[in-house]
């Protein structure tokens, strides 16, 4: 099996490329809809879609002998997208085996963040791996793959003590205010959306004051439920809402004092807007939600009030145009990823260790990647040389019961078990005539012919995995790989590995798909 | 012209200060690696550059107020220390230089060093020019001690609260225009600057400040005229119809909205920072007149003595006055 990523992310397009190639959520959207197509075409091959703010990425593993390829994977992604192929291959990443692991666990470690260290992304990551795990388009290899990365993405962060100083890009996100406002104080917070990047600029502005001495910090959702859960988690403390149906506000308190605010309705966005100081845009929309029309209506209603937009949504909740507008301020991704930039040198020690274990973690894992699917190789070899083999012996049987029956009438076959006998062959102990000593005799000679004929591609594994390819072709071969070990030239580049797994594979039509064997470097 | 000098090199290293922001992103106070290697500069060495420009803005403050009071004593430490235009461009600049230390304590202020020093500079420049070219001391004998008093520190603390509105609008224009550059590293930096609305509140409380003492220097300013014929020679008949009266009252009004800015909606932002700007290109029109214009009896628009300020006619002591001053400023 092959591990490949092919993917879009904040390095290799800006926002407005990044947003035309999301592969939306929901049994509608772009992720399902490129997940059937993958699937109806590549039925063997497993996937994980991962779709965050900063990127989308698809994961899958194939046999090394058959699709998706590069060119596939990018023509489903064009077609899901609807932009053009050539646009595609231009902003698209593309990793194969180690590379690929590697990507996901800094991914997962949020190496590859805007901000080193960030958390959210494991989550999202969690998540993306649970989708496509009730989907059923993930097998053995990505189960190990995501399992190892997840795993690195919690141990990496606690070993180069990104926890320490731990930021996100939400509040980053809400930094962003402090060019426009002396501080939060006062202010009216917007958030639309529920997502875990609006509730994190909300949380952050509630830190920094919003919601107090005037100000109060809004959560406008879809749904009325998840805009509601939402203000319930943030704690804000309900008032009068002129004409919002949703009034069951929580009253809890933040630290000693009262967050004002709550759940308003989707229909009151207008309302909001005029209310709003700074705007935090999050949702899942596909569409622009805040329009350059609708704002400059509505910015004289503002009487000249300065309001951030802080839109981090993927693809964006506001059009670019709005920024051009007076006492406008509007931020997106690029802009936050503009502003971090320098944080990553901050802590480039932390960083500097978090990529070297990182690749450590991503051979590891691919080395057991390799040598699982090695061990399942041999294993299929072994057993079709076998079924090979038991069909010769028995076809030999047949013919050797034939000719002694008719050239001596069985008269001789107790001379020659007792000669068999005593010229010291071992004899299965329930082989009691001559023909079970004949059979004991073909099944060892099938044996051993057997495992010689194993012995060579066993010692080139070996060679390739190390340590634990001494374990693969033990398990095996016993006995014979420590005798082998020192006569054993190096007369291969271990680079060859996935050739000759896959060249076996091809000779002996043995398959290579999740539960079966798989192969190595090469194609 | 030796303190100028001195103002001068403090504003060049505030703006060396302001690009070295635009390099890098300050995070508590201290420098990035990624900022030293743009800027050449260490944590400990920006430390340094700042206590340097502090140093040389003290420095320019001490000088200045040195100057005023040994001018006073020259005087014979009668009534106000300001008995000249020099004299009140020298208190001008000690208390904007203060006001630049003061300012640059405050959290959320930073970057102001780099639009206010400037200002200094060409303040004190100015004095060069007004004690070297243009120097006429006031005429201190038409108004009584109280009214001159009020006139003089209402007209110079006003010109200080509008150099405070202009200094926040350009400032104000600046960081506005790096919130809103799209241009790859213009948000660097914009987090250690004054916020748009400490700028506008600064803004606001320096136009405020502006619109009463310009109020008081304008209100005894009109008892000057009414109590004094040399006065109304000197500006024409009608009174009110001279470019100085004009200008005046045009930069009061500006203040008078400015102060009110948030009030109205429509001006807020980026057109208070321009008012602000407006409003101190008016008052340097004003003084522009006063010091330098061609006018009635070709003494400028300004109630100004022949003498040094102690006697009616001129006599050494003005020239020996106007030559220190040339020498110091």
């Amino acid at each position: 099996m092959r591990v490949v990523m092919l993917g879009v992310n904040h390095r290799t397009a800006d926002v407005a490329a990044r947003e035309k190639l999301v592969l939306g959520p929901g049994v509608d959207g772009g992720e399902a809809v490129c997940r059937a197509r993958l699937r109806e075409a590549f039925p063997w091959a497993e996937l994980v879609v991962v779709n965050t703010c900063n990127r989308t990425e698809l994961y899958v593993a194939r046999p090394a002998d058959r699709g998706p390829s590069a060119a596939a994977l990018r023509e489903v992604f064009a077609e899901v997208t609807g932009v053009d192929a050539s646009t595609v291959s231009a902003v698209t990443l593309w990793r194969e085996q180690e590379p690929a692991v590697h990507h996901l666990m800094r991914v997962c470690c949020g190496l590859d963040s805007m901000l080193l260290g960030e958390t959210q992304v494991l989550g999202q990551v969690k998540r993306a791996y649970a989708v496509a795990d009730e989907a059923g388009t993930v097998g053995p290899v990505l189960h190990r793959v995501f399992q190892r990365a997840i795993g690195a993405g919690k141990r990496v962060r606690a070993e180069a003590g990104f926890e320490k100083g731990r930021t996100s890009v939400a509040s980053a996100a809400m930094e962003l205010t402090r060019g426009v406002f002396a501080g939060l104080r006062g202010k009216t917070v917007v958030g639309l959306g529920a997502g875990e990047l609006t509730k994190g600029m909300l949380r952050a502005a509630v830190r920094e004051g919003a919601g107090r001495q005037g100000g109060a910090v809004w959560v406008m959702n879809r749904s009325a439920e998840r805009g509601l859960a939402t203000a319930d988690e943030l704690g804000l403390f309900g008032r009068g809402l002129p004409t919002d149906p949703i009034r069951d506000l929580l009253r809890q308190r933040h630290r000693g004092e009262e967050v004002t605010g709550g759940a308003r309705a989707w229909g009151d966005l207008e309302g909001l807007l005029i209310e709003a100081d700074v705007l935090a845009c999050g949702t899942s929309a596909g569409e622009p939600v805040v329009t350059k029309r609708m704002m400059r209506r509505l910015m004289g209603k503002r009487r000249g009030r300065p309001l951030v937009v802080l839109d981090v949504a993927m693809p964006r909740d506001v059009e670019p145009a709005v920024g051009g507008l007076s006492n406008v301020y509007l931020y997106d991704l690029d802009d936050l990823q503009e502003l971090v930039d320098t944080g990553h040198d901050g802590r480039s020690a932390a960083a500097e260790l978090a990529e070297r274990r990182v690749s450590e973690l991503a051979a590891s894992c691919m080395a057991e990647l390799q040598h699982r699917d090695l061990g399942r190789l041999i294993k299929q070899l072994r057993v079709k040389l076998t079924e090979m083999g038991a069909a010769e012996t028995e076809r030999t049987l047949r013919k050797l019961r034939a000719a002694w029956q008719e050239e001596s009438g069985g008269a001789e076959l107790t001379w020659l078990a007792e000669a068999v006998s005593g010229g010291g062959v071992a004899v299965d102990e329930r082989a009691t005539g001559l023909d079970g000593v004949m059979e004991a005799l073909l099944a060892e000679h099938t044996h051993r012919l057997i495992n010689k004929m194993l012995h060579l591609p066993v010692t080139q594994m070996k060679r390739q995995g190390g340590g634990a390819g001494h374990t693969v072709a033990e398990a095996f071969l016993p006995g014979r790989v420590a005798r082998d070990e020192e006569g054993a030239a190096a007369h291969d580049d271990p680079a060859r590995l996935g050739f000759y797994a896959a060249a076996l594979r091809r000779l002996f039509e043995l398959e290579d798909e999740p539960g079966g064997g798989g192969g190595g470097d090469a194609s | 012209m030796g303190l100028t000098v001195l103002a001068a090199v403090a504003a060049a290293v505030a703006v060396r200060r302001l690009r070295a922001d635009r390099a890098g992103v300050v995070q508590g106070g201290e420098v990035s690696g990624d900022r030293s290697q743009a800027t050449g500069l260490n944590g400990g060495e920006r430390w340094g550059v700042l206590e340097m420009q502090n140093g040389l803005v003290g420095l320019c403050v001490a000088g200045a107020a040195v100057v005023v009071v040994w001018r006073w004593g020259v005087r014979g430490w009668g009534g106000l220390p300001i008995g000249a235009h020099v004299d009140g461009l020298l208190v001008l600049a000690v208390l904007l230089g203060g006001s630049v230390l003061y300012l640059q304590t405050r959290a959320r202020m930073g970057g102001l060093a780099a639009f206010g020093l400037p200002i200094l500079a060409f303040v004190l420049l100015w004095a060069v020019c007004a004690s070297a070219w243009t120097y006429h001391p006031f005429a201190l004998d038409t108004l009584g001690g109280v009214w001159r008093a009020v006139h003089l520190v209402g007209v110079y603390g006003g010109t200080l609260g509008a150099v405070g509105a202009a200094g926040a609008g350009a400032m104000y224009l600046y960081v506005q225009q790096r919130l809103k550059d799209r241009s790859p590293g213009a948000l660097r930096g914009v987090r250690g600057l004054a916020s748009l609305e400490s700028l506008e509140t600064l803004i606001v409380r320096a136009s405020g400040l502006g619109f009463v003492l310009l109020t008081l220097g304008l209100v005894t300013g009109v008892l000057v005229i009414y109590e004094s014929d040399r006065v109304l020679a000197v500006l024409g008949d009608p009174w009110w119809g001279s470019p100085k009266v004009w200008l005046a009252v045009g930069a009061w009004a500006v203040y008078a909205v400015l102060m009110n800015v948030r009030l109205t909606g429509e001006l807020r932002g980026r057109r208070a920072a321009w008012l602000a700007i407006g409003g101190l290109v008016l008052l340097l029109g004003v003084y522009g007149l006063v010091t330098a214009w061609p006018a009635p009896e070709e003494r400028g628009y300004g109630v100004f003595d022949v003498g040094c300020g102690m006697c009616d006619v001129r006599c050494d002591q003005t020239e020996s006055v106007g030559r220190v001053v040339k020498g110091v400023g």
